[in-house]
């Protein structure tokens, strides 16, 4: 878009500007008496970075950061993962249960057997 | 190696500026009188555009207070002219604000024109017909850049008063090109509308 100052606008304002009046005859005394107050001294701050910086300055710290949390930081355990290993720590509970209880059963049986020998070869003495 | 050193290079005068201004003195009293004498004109035309009646020469003597107390704040970057306009824009639209002095002007403008033309509605509104004289023109434009913010006021006077090109209002008020022209459509929407309104065709 470009813009004319000397379009019939800005025309008709000038044609039509009233003037600042005139200045007060000790006007540029009580300006000079200004200058018997100390000019502010420039703070020592930094001007602003150009924009150029802001880019990559953003990017590297993006980078640390996720530098940092996939190095350093412990991954957290989602709840799915959590149930998982539940599920599955139950699962192992249950067959060693199973297994044990398969034992004693298989125990109590030979136990039964060498009661039964016992008493066959009990009988074949109290026969002979 | 090579790059690295242009790469300091480039980086230093950062700090530089900021640490050590181009002048290391004070202008003397001769040179900030040939200061005053060479720029109030500028100085008085860009702070009655922005300010209107509000305008007195306590303002004046502001703007010049701040030129001498902030001038260590020149750096030679823009020219002496284009530092002082801004010096100017700056304070005269922080005395706008502070003063609301468009607003009252305008008031009494407006009222003091309805009671001169004989008119009987308190809130009668001013019209090209009846604006014969420049005072009065003077008057109807006023009004229009009453409706005008701070910001826009100055955009107007340094465009249209003071004939600067759009790059160089950038530099003086430091801000982008893109940001100079959106100010200067609005505003001149605005006030090509209130000029409407009185009767005047552009």
């Amino acid at each position: 878009m470009n813009f004319d100052p000397k379009d019939k606008l800005g025309k008709f304002l000038r044609d039509n500007q009233s003037q600042a009046p005139a200045a007060n005859s000790e006007l540029k005394q009580r300006v000079l008496k200004n200058t018997a107050i100390p000019p502010e001294q420039e703070h020592f701050v930094a001007e602003r970075l150009p924009t150029s910086w802001i880019a990559p300055a953003l990017a590297a710290s993006f980078i640390c950061v996720a530098i940092f949390i996939t190095q350093f930081q412990k991954v957290p355990v989602t709840e799915v993962e959590k149930e998982v290993d539940l599920a599955q720590t139950m699962e192992k509970v249950a067959n060693d249960w199973e297994l044990i209880a398969f034992e004693e059963e298989s125990s109590s049986n030979a136990e039964d057997q060498i009661i039964e020998d016992w008493l066959s070869l009990a009988e074949e003495v109290s026969q002979n | 190696m090579r790059n690295r050193s242009a790469g300091l290079k480039s980086i230093m005068p950062i700090w530089k500026k900021a640490a050590k201004p181009e002048t290391d003195r004070t202008w003397t009293e001769q040179e900030f009188a040939q200061i005053y004498e060479q720029h109030s004109p500028m100085v008085r035309s860009v702070a009655y555009k922005i300010c209107g009646e509000g305008f007195s020469d306590d303002l004046v003597q502001d703007i010049f207070a701040q030129i001498w107390k902030k001038q260590f704040q020149y750096h030679g970057k823009s020219s002496l002219q284009t530092w002082i306009y801004r010096m100017a824009v700056n304070t005269s639209i922080d005395f706008y604000r502070k003063t609301k002095a468009g607003i009252n002007r305008d008031r009494n403008w407006q009222s003091e024109f309805a009671a001169d033309s004989g008119a009987k509605e308190k809130n009668a509104e001013l019209r090209l017909s009846e604006a014969q004289s420049s005072n009065e023109m003077q008057k109807l434009i006023a009004m229009a850049l009453g409706k005008l913010n701070a910001d826009q006021r100055a955009i107007i006077a340094l465009f249209y008063y003071e004939e600067k090109p759009v790059n160089e209002i950038a530099k003086i008020l430091e801000i982008s090109t893109g940001t100079v022209k959106s100010r200067l459509h609005y505003a001149r929407e605005i006030l090509m509308k209130e000029l409407q309104k009185k009767g005047v065709q552009l």
